[in-house]
């Protein structure tokens, strides 16, 4: 703004001479240019926040819709005019009608096929990740481009296949499909943490190597804690990934007493044909969300962050 | 990608045999020491990587290659591959011009109707993150909210959007009480085609804009003010200066975009509990995923998922050859 006004200048100064009584206006021109930032900041704010309102209102709407009647669903209040719990009764009633333990039996199964594969995933990833940063091997550089390559292949060209397999595994009756195949590492993961392991000087490792430690040791106890927060960020952006996944576990998971929040949650919601059936589902939903909010309001510098990460690297 | 992966390698090794070389030249024994360092380094490289090799090979490799042998038989995905009947290139033929051509094509083109959020969140994106990139209360605050919904459980948003826009629903009354026709979201090819890309641009515009922030902090702020005291209007600026300094990230966002474009499969699914009307909400992953059940043929799922993934290859080769382009220029 304020180079607006230098470039102006020589003009303003021509007319000022030929006229003047508009000597008086540059000065004006400067007073007002300190409010031209707080107008657009004010029309911009407004603006967003009406965004921010339309990103907002489904969770609103959905937070509102568990706590009316079904009947009022399919109108266009967006308050209820009965406050009622009914479709939390509801929930509660078919998730127990749909597998053993309910609601919280798949909010244990979530849980059952999320920490653990996060955990063993990380830790493994980590691993490699190191070996490929820092060690040398043969066969290293081949080995890390066929790793790539890997990420290229569509889920589509081998899920059917992997659920066959599976269940020649005998693993599709209970949840271990969706939980033991990961526990073999995430080459994105291996990728994000190579470029951590990079970062560390060599000498770093080297020093602790000529204090006798092995190998091991030293990667766990030296290199593992200064990776520690991408370390994190994997782990956070895996768990929401795992959570929230649906395709896997609809293709992997046979027992329905296995089923996680996102299955039980659609066959609640039975496929939407059932009107009355929509507000449980609403609450198995909001309840499913809740891990994430949280997750998500803890770490959502971090979670950021990595995105930022990407974008650099990108 | 993979080039630059390649570098950084060379890179470290140069490192790795500065390090190792300095100390290795004035005497023989060290020099002995190293090369059993090196043996065991061999070993403890291998051993750390072991247990993804295993993994990759039983759970990728095995299921590719079945995947790839599974196009030339009659497989029901029950019995063992080898005992099905083989087929030749019978499920080729049912899909270029034959039974299920039809179905497998549309499902491809749905599949790009469905992708049309992605060119919306990228301009869309653009001018949410010029917003948000300004000196201003609040835009912290704002990042978050639009975010939001992009980490958010696609089962539980999916069923709010299919409650919202059920042809009585709530966005129905609203339109019906301000004076306009209802739409049938979910019983019109239109209106599937609308409801879709909306749940799809309002769950990722806030990673776009994110993304596009990040690069905003790139633009040159030298550029940009020779370019405000030349008089150049803020249009001007955003096509001539800050679109072309974006484009490497406009770029990635669209590739990687487009590849999970390609892969859809959940949003449509869910919210219209199943395939919709003539199969509209059917993408071709739909199309793989549905000769999983009861009309069980892997056989013809897996010509159909190896041509996307054709699709996808040529994709990724176009991105490779922009990109190492861009390095040259």
């Amino acid at each position: 703004m304020s180079e607006e006004i230098k470039t102006n200048a020589p003009v303003e100064a021509a007319e000022a001479a030929a006229v003047p009584a508009e000597m008086q206006v540059p000065p004006a021109k400067e007073k007002r240019a300190i409010p031209t930032k707080l107008i657009w900041d004010i029309v911009i704010t407004v603006l967003l926040a009406l965004g921010a309102v339309i990103m907002l209102f489904p969770f609103l709407w959905m937070v509102l819709a568990t706590m009316k009647p079904w009947t009022e669903l399919y109108t266009d209040s967006l308050f209820p005019h009965k406050w009622v719990l009914t479709s939390y009764a509801d929930m509660w009633k078919g998730c127990n009608q749909m597998m053993k333990g309910g609601i919280i039996r798949g909010f244990f199964n979530s849980l059952l096929t999320t920490v653990p594969v996060v955990l063993v995933q990380i830790v493994v990833s980590a691993f490699a990740a190191y070996a490929f940063a820092k060690l040398e091997f043969k066969g290293k550089n081949v080995i890390f481009l066929l790793f790539l390559a890997t990420m290229m292949i569509p889920f589509s060209v081998i899920m059917l296949p992997q659920a066959w397999l599976y269940g020649q595994m005998k693993l599709t009756q209970g949840p271990l499909a969706i939980i033991i195949p990961k526990f073999f590492g995430s080459v994105g993961t291996v990728f994000f943490l190579r470029q951590f392991f990079y970062s560390i000087p060599d000498s770093i490792s080297e020093a602790a190597r000529l204090d006798g430690a092995s190998y091991t040791k030293t990667f766990l106890s030296v290199l593992l804690p200064l990776v520690m927060p991408a370390l994190a960020t994997q782990g956070i952006l895996s768990f929401i990934g795992n959570w929230n996944d649906f395709l896997g576990p609809l293709l992997f998971v046979r027992s329905r007493d296995w089923y996680t929040l996102p299955l039980l949650i659609n066959r609640l919601n039975n496929n939407g044909g059932s009107y009355e059936q929509v507000p449980r589902a609403l609450a198995a939903s909001l309840i499913s969300l809740v891990p994430i909010i949280v997750v998500f309001a803890v770490f959502q510098k971090k979670i950021i962050g990595s995105i930022v990460f990407s974008a650099v690297k990108g | 990608m993979e080039s630059e992966a390649l570098k950084a390698t060379e890179t470290a090794e140069a490192r790795e045999a500065e390090t190792l070389g300095v100390p290795a030249a004035p005497a023989a024994p060290v020099q002995k020491k190293k090369g059993g360092l090196k043996r065991v380094e061999n070993i403890v490289g291998w051993v750390y990587i072991s247990p993804m090799i295993v993994g990759i090979l039983v759970f990728t490799a095995v299921p590719l290659i079945m995947s790839f042998m599974a196009m030339f038989y009659q497989w029901n995905g029950v019995t063992s591959l080898f005992e099905s009947k083989f087929v030749g290139f019978g499920h080729f033929k049912d899909i270029f011009g034959g039974l299920y051509s039809a179905m497998y094509w549309n499902s491809l083109v749905h599949t790009l109707v469905f992708a049309i959020q992605l060119p919306v969140c990228l301009i869309l994106g653009i001018f949410l993150a010029l917003a948000m990139n300004r000196q201003m209360r609040g835009v912290q605050a704002f990042r978050v909210i639009y975010y939001l919904p992009g980490v958010m459980s696609v089962v539980a948003v999916t069923i709010v959007w299919q409650t919202l826009f059920k042809d009585d629903g709530y966005i129905n009354g609203i339109i019906a009480a301000v004076g306009m026709k209802p739409i049938g979201w979910t019983s019109s090819k239109l209106g599937i085609a609308l409801v879709v890309n909306l749940l799809l641009v309002w769950k990722g515009v806030g990673y776009s804009t994110l993304m596009l922030i990040a690069g905003l902090q790139s633009v040159s702020t030298d550029q940009l003010e020779a370019a405000r005291i030349d008089g150049a209007n803020g249009w001007v600026i955003l096509l001539k200066i800050t679109v072309p300094a974006l484009y490497p990230i406009i770029f990635y966002l669209f590739v990687t975009g487009l590849m999970g474009a390609l892969q859809m499969f959940n949003e449509p699914f869910i919210l219209l509990g199943g395939y919709g009307i003539d199969n509209f909400g059917m993408t071709t992953v739909g199309f793989v995923y549905n000769f999983s059940g009861a009309p069980s043929n892997l056989g013809l799922s897996s010509v159909g998922a190896w041509i996307l993934a054709l699709i996808i290859f040529i994709v990724t080769a176009i991105q490779m050859y922009v990109d190492k382009k861009r390095e040259v220029d």
